[in-house]
């Protein structure tokens, strides 16, 4: 089986290389693991850093947002015959060794969709995040009637069979939510997997913002309005 | 209040009457839409100077009813139509952009392998 881990990444030149490097190099029932980094239009140097260590950079040739990153990366993955494609946050704050858990119920076909999930251990996470969070679940699970711990991460894995039948049509942070409605919708597999976060300065000030949530709201709304089937 | 809100309609129309110009200088718009919202906003601020206009046009086609309610209907009915046509655009554009985006991210790939 082939494992392909897409890092959606923008302006992280100091931290993509570190992230890289923490990727398991074999994990069980995994032949070929192949890292894509997907450069979101940065600024500055991550797309010369990540084409350093990672097997394959791919370049968004604007700053469009983490939903279409992540849309190209699971594209490029599809392109390079994954069998498996995961998916994680570039600045630091999820653990490689995390990988195997989350794709463990898709080796066995006991899931389609695995989430990483932060919430079932979420000391060290900042108060105004674990509120966040919670609203976001509450307004996925109206839109999309699926209950979750925690609807915003980043860290996700999907089976072939998953990657094919989802649809993303999210630019921004949505993707997450969207996500978990293409999980209803197809009918697929899920499993919550419990995942440690690294909290560092850095994180904290890389990750998502309180007052994205008003944008992420009204982003959602319209593209469950108008997602066409 | 009445002049307040006269007040603002004309520094609304002449903000917008000034942008849609400048956008018409520099090619972002064409000479019909320059000319629509041209007539649509100097028709607003001559109807927020003389509302009285509506009744008489009213009168002089044979309408019964207040001139001014009918007039804030069709506006009504008109900023939700442009609204929408925004909208519509808008997402339309957006999904373009990223179906290019992701070709050119893809065709970069092609490339690598």
């Amino acid at each position: 089986m082939k494992l392909a881990i897409v890092i959606p990444a923008f302006n992280e030149a100091g931290m993509i290389d570190k992230v890289i490097a923490s990727l398991p190099r074999k994990l069980p029932k995994i032949n070929e693991i192949i890292s894509i980094v997907v450069d979101d239009g940065s600024s500055d140097d991550t797309y010369r850093v990540a084409s350093r260590r990672a097997d394959y950079v791919v370049r968004n040739i604007i700053n469009m947002g983490v939903g279409l990153a992540t849309r190209l990366g699971i594209e490029a993955a599809k392109k390079l015959d994954a069998d498996i494609v995961l998916t994680m946050d570039a600045d630091g704050q999820h653990s490689g060794a995390d990988i195997k858990n989350l794709i463990a119920p898709i080796v066995t076909k006991k899931a389609d969709i695995t989430l990483g999930t932060r919430m079932l251990n979420s000391k060290g996470m900042p108060f105004v995040k674990v509120f966040g969070n919670w609203m976001m679940n509450l307004l996925t699970f109206l839109l999309f009637h699926i209950r979750v711990t925690d609807s915003q991460s980043g860290m996700k894995a999907f089976s072939k069979e998953a990657i094919n039948k989802i649809r993303i049509d999210a630019i921004s942070y949505e993707v997450c939510s969207e996500i978990i409605g293409e999980v209803r919708h197809h009918k697929l597999k899920f499993q919550e997997v419990p995942i440690k976060t690294i909290y560092t300065e850095y994180s904290k000030v890389k990750g998502q913002d309180i007052f994205n949530a008003a944008n992420i709201f009204t982003r959602l709304i319209s593209l469950k309005i108008g997602k066409r089937r | 209040m009445t002049v307040i809100v006269r007040i603002i309609s004309i520094l609304l129309g002449v903000i917008v009457i000034s942008k849609v110009y400048l956008d018409y200088k520099k090619r972002n718009i064409g000479l019909t839409v320059f000319l629509f919202w041209m007539i649509a906003w100097f028709g607003i601020i001559v109807i927020s100077l003389y509302p009285i206009m509506i009744d008489r046009i009213n009168r002089a086609i044979g309408e019964d009813s207040t001139g001014l309610t009918a007039f804030f209907a069709i506006s009504f009915v008109f900023i939700f139509f442009v609204v929408y046509r925004v909208y519509t655009k808008a997402n339309r554009l957006e999904k373009m952009i990223s179906d290019i985006v992701i070709k050119l991210g893809i065709r970069d790939l092609d490339d690598k392998k």
